[in-house]
């Protein structure tokens, strides 16, 4: 007895153990494996905030941000991003997903995306699982797969009481979607066991494969079948005929109203542009292998009627920020921003209907520990981001920029 | 004296079954051995076949629809039961292959749904249990053993496989059919698992579910495609009682 | 005074079960071949959500890369070590065999497949299992915390107990060493080939479906191979006559007249 209860004892804290093991620590997912002139030419997540990094179960978490798609969607390789669902990386369900919005619009379902458009989109996820996990915006894109936008780690910490589902149906009836519905599956499961068995134990309890076959290969299988067993046989035929049909008669009384699964598409516009902005176009574009620096050189044509500034480069979730006009941002995840590592020459603001040519170098490790420097593998060297400009009073203009880029290997050869 | 000790110089089919004489025990020990045996190979087989072909619509509430699930389940799941069928009733007069069949795979199905989907990734089991096959399968055993005939087992035993699976089934479905409004927009209990239990690797889009109704049936979907199922369930009945008795072959070769 | 003729035990001993399987070391390899996969799974528990998401991380390799190579290890010592023995060990006079000694072989068969199937039950165990990762996550490599036990796991096991399976029925069993059994090559050589189209499974999601749907025709390869094993009906289709002439011919052997 003394014994058993130990072994008993050894057994939960084995569980105990192994489950605050699962619950630590969750490192990134594999969105460094895609290729990067996916992830550079794709869908280009900017201004993405998470509204914590710690929180309790049944706690809430909002995650919003904008992205805009890119004007050199890759078409021959992903197709159009024409179903597309707006999606969470997270490593499975240890948050739920309470809303998904993205322009103000119900995300439920599959939607498509313009190219070139830009989306603002809003999750709201609850804390289910205790532990330490990367949470991302994620886009399932038909055809191409999912493309992950930042991650951020997040935790959740035990307490907050166990974790509940409360939802209402359309009828006012209060369910608990974590367990809802299960006694009746497993019930109905049993049910059917339980006839299968007896089917099943009638046969096997008796001799059976051997001496069998020789009664068969004798021609005298008649005795192997019984007057009884045809009477249980279709004593069961009927029993089971008759059990589906109490069972869907039960089930049409307790759920009278029911409806399919629903499965259209969303339909959604991207946001407005503003009516002129900053237009660039590509002159020239280097990667520089050992200094870890793109270089590109941009024609910049300023539309709009204040003087700007290019404030930051963001690529594949990266950003490259000019010190000189855009500020930090703490909350954002350190290891895929480089604050001042933009640098723009001339820095002279683009004045108001000004055309510049503007030499701009973004340099960091990023582009080693982001596996981005691997464009050079890629059978497609084109690299694509989102250039941000500023002007005095903050006003942002986006411009998309794209297109082939040289590898150099020595500085000499710039 | 009554008795006496058998002299032999031959070896004695006491050494493989010492003390005994008598087929039967071997026979008996034979079936003790191939109950296990033939129970896994079914469960193995059986069970990556149907993963594989229909697991998707098994694995989540939120694929269970109206016109491919129960369409696909019984059609590509009536395979191993004509073929085990076949062997069991022409072999031995066993009139439960379909039976033991998807026992079986019930059994696979709900190991791995409890340690995997719920034990592993957490998902909760009223979101991933698996369906139920047994019904049918009764049905069609017990077709066989009434009738005797592959013939009339596959006609009307293989319409009652197909028939019924979906009403065998709602009992535990109906549930997570209620209807539900999430922030306006109207879902099932099941589209809401799907949407709120996270899965990035299953966008909504790939479910390979109903996507408008069948033009001129307004909602009365459910027993056409039924219908349907049981047809196609009958042809396949035929092609896999072929394939038991192909696959069952007792044939030698020389050279490989 | 003349008795009827009895069929009698011939030492009088209470009839046991069939002495031709070692039990206990079938039950022991079983036994063995459940602790190292539930050792697996439990490992999944502990390692997979935590540093198996990322196969760029050096956690990632110093957790699933070394299990992926010391299974390798163990399964060519293994292979090596069970095939070699097979060989080694095979009846060189078949003709001399004795019907009882036969019999037994049929047994210890029936036990190799036992090891088989069991093998191949824990592929389907964690080819399910697959689904739960792959549906969940963003597909990274191919080496994946539950492609690692499932492909180069599982796999080769039950590939390594098919073999020997094949091995033990062809180097000690007439039936079996006279010719190639049809159905038993198909039940080995089947299943077998599913590892072969995991190359082509990965090339497939590599450059045509991203989304990890189990029903996509991409998966028909393990369908069609998981099918061969059916053939194990044919293997006892071939085994069960012989067995059964065995058996009847050491019953009237063993049968001796009790007179009083």
């Amino acid at each position: 007895m003394a014994s058993r209860s130990r072994l008993r004892g050894r057994l939960v804290a084995l569980i105990v153990i192994g489950w605050s093991a699962v619950a630590s620590l969750a490192w990134a997912h594999g969105e460094r494996t895609q290729e990067p002139f996916l992830r550079m030419r794709s869908i280009l997540f900017y201004d993405c905030q998470w509204s914590t990094d710690r929180l309790k179960v049944n706690d809430e978490l909002v995650l919003s941000g904008r992205f805009r798609v890119f004007d050199d969607w890759p078409i021959e390789v992903m197709g159009r991003p024409e179903t597309v669902y707006i999606n969470t990386g997270v490593p499975g369900p240890v948050f739920v997903r309470k809303e998904s919005f993205l322009n103000g619009v119900n995300m439920a379902n599959s939607t498509s995306l313009t190219i070139g458009g830009d989306y603002e989109f809003r999750v709201k996820l609850r804390a289910r699982a205790p532990g330490t996990y990367h949470v991302h915006p994620l886009i399932n894109v038909y055809y191409a797969g999912p493309i992950q936008g930042p991650g951020k780690w997040v935790t959740i910490e035990p307490g907050g009481g166990p974790f509940t589902n409360p939802e209402k149906t359309l009828m006012g009836q209060e369910v608990d979607l974590e367990r809802f519905g299960l006694s009746t599956v497993v019930g109905w499961h049993l049910v059917w066991v339980a006839v299968a068995l007896v089917w099943l134990v009638w046969w096997v309890r008796r001799p059976l494969f051997i001496p069998r076959y020789i009664l068969v290969t004798r021609g005298a299988e008649d005795e192997l079948v019984s007057a009884t067993d045809r009477k249980l046989a279709a004593g069961l035929f009927v029993a089971t005929l008759a059990i589906v049909v109490i069972g869907n008669y039960w089930a049409i009384t307790k759920y009278p109203i029911t409806v399919p699964l629903q499965s259209s598409r969303i339909r959604v516009k991207p946001l407005p542009r503003p009516a002129q902005g900053v237009e660039v176009d590509l002159v020239k574009a280097t990667y520089e292998v050992p200094g870890r620096t793109v270089y590109l050189d941009l024609k910049v044509t300023n539309q709009s009627a204040k003087p700007v500034r290019l404030s930051e480069l963001t690529t594949a979730n990266v950003r490259f920020l000019n010190a000189a006009v855009a500020k930090d941002e703490p909350g954002y995840p350190r290891d895929l921003i480089a604050p001042s590592g933009l640098v723009v020459e001339p820095e002279a603001a683009i004045g108001p209907g000004e055309t510049k040519l503007i030499h701009v170098s973004a340099t960091d490790p990023i582009w080693e520990t982001e596996r981005l420097a691997l464009l050079l593998y890629d059978p497609d060297s084109r690299f694509g981001g989102l250039l941000m400009f500023q002007d005095s009073e903050g006003t942002r203009y986006l411009s998309t920029v794209g297109g082939p880029i040289l590898p150099t290997f020595n500085l000499k050869a710039l | 004296m009554m008795q006496r000790k058998a002299a032999s110089a031959e070896p004695a089919y006491g050494d493989v079954n010492p003390g005994s004489s008598d087929p039967q025990q071997l026979y008996r020990t034979i079936d003790w051995l191939l109950i296990p045996l033939l129970f896994m190979v079914v469960q193995a087989a059986f069970h990556i076949h149907a993963m594989l072909t229909v697991g998707d619509w098994d694995f989540w509430t939120d694929w269970k629809d109206r016109r491919w699930w129960l369409v696909v389940t019984p059609v590509s799941l009536i395979t191993f039961p004509a073929a085990i069928q076949y062997v069991l009733w022409e072999k031995f007069r066993l009139p439960i292959g379909a039976t033991v069949c998807v026992t079986a795979l019930l059994l696979g199905q709900w190991v791995s749904r409890t340690l995997n989907f719920y034990g592993w990734a957490y998902f909760p089991l009223n979101f991933v249990w698996p369906a139920t096959l047994i019904p049918g399968a009764i049905l069609l055993d017990c077709v066989l053993i009434l009738t005797r005939s592959y013939l009339l087992t596959g006609i009307f035993g293989g319409m009652l496989w197909g028939v019924i699976f979906y009403f065998a089934n709602w009992p535990m479905l109906a549930a997570f059919h209620l209807p539900m409004n999430h922030n306006g927009v109207l879902l099932s209990l099941a589209d809401l698992q799907g949407f709120e239990y996270i899965r990035t690797g299953t966008p909504e889009y790939i479910r390979i579910i109903e996507r408008g109704t069948l033009r001129t049936f307004g909602k009365d979907v459910t027993p056409v495609s039924a219908f349907f199922s049981g047809f196609v369930c009958v042809l396949m009945y035929f092609v896999w009682h072929l394939m038991g008795r192909l696959l069952s072959t007792v044939r030698f070769i020389q050279k490989i | 005074m003349a008795m009827a003729a009895k069929v009698l035990t011939i030492d009088r001993r209470p009839a046991r079960s069939a002495g031709g399987i070692n039990y206990r070391l079938l039950a022991g390899a079983m036994l063995t071949l459940s602790v190292i996969f539930v050792s697996i799974r439990l490992y999944q528990q502990f390692f997979a959500w935590t540093v198996g998401l990322d196969s760029t991380s050096p956690e990632f390799q110093t957790h699933w890369m070394r299990l992926l190579y010391g299974e390798f290890f163990v399964e060519g010592v293994a292979a090596a070590a069970i095939w070699g023995w097979l060989w080694k060990t095979r009846d060189l006079n078949l003709a001399a065999l004795e019907p009882s000694e036969e019999i037994k072989r049929y047994l210890r068969l029936i036990g190799w497949l036992l090891m088989y199937v069991f093998a191949v039950y824990w592929t389907e165990f964690f080819a399910e299992q697959d689904a739960t990762w792959h549906q969940t996550v963003v597909r990274d490599t191919e080496f994946t915390p539950s492609h690692i036990p499932l492909f180069f796991g599982a796999m080769p096991v039950f590939i390594i107990m098919g073999v020997s399976s094949y091995l033990y029925a062809r180097t000690r069993i007439p039936q079996f060493a006279r010719a190639h059994s049809v159905p038993f090559l198909i039940a080995v050589a089947g299943p077998f080939m599913m590892l072969p189209n995991v190359g082509f499974n990965e090339w497939g999601h590599t450059f045509w479906i991203m989304e990890e749907i189990f029903s996509a025709p991409l998966h028909a390869g393990f369908v069609v191979f998981a099918w061969a094993a059916l053939c194990l009906g044919g293997i006892l289709m071939q085994a069960i006559p012989r067995i059964i002439e065995l058996a009847q011919g050491e019953a009237q052997r063993a049968v001796r007249p009790v007179t009083g």
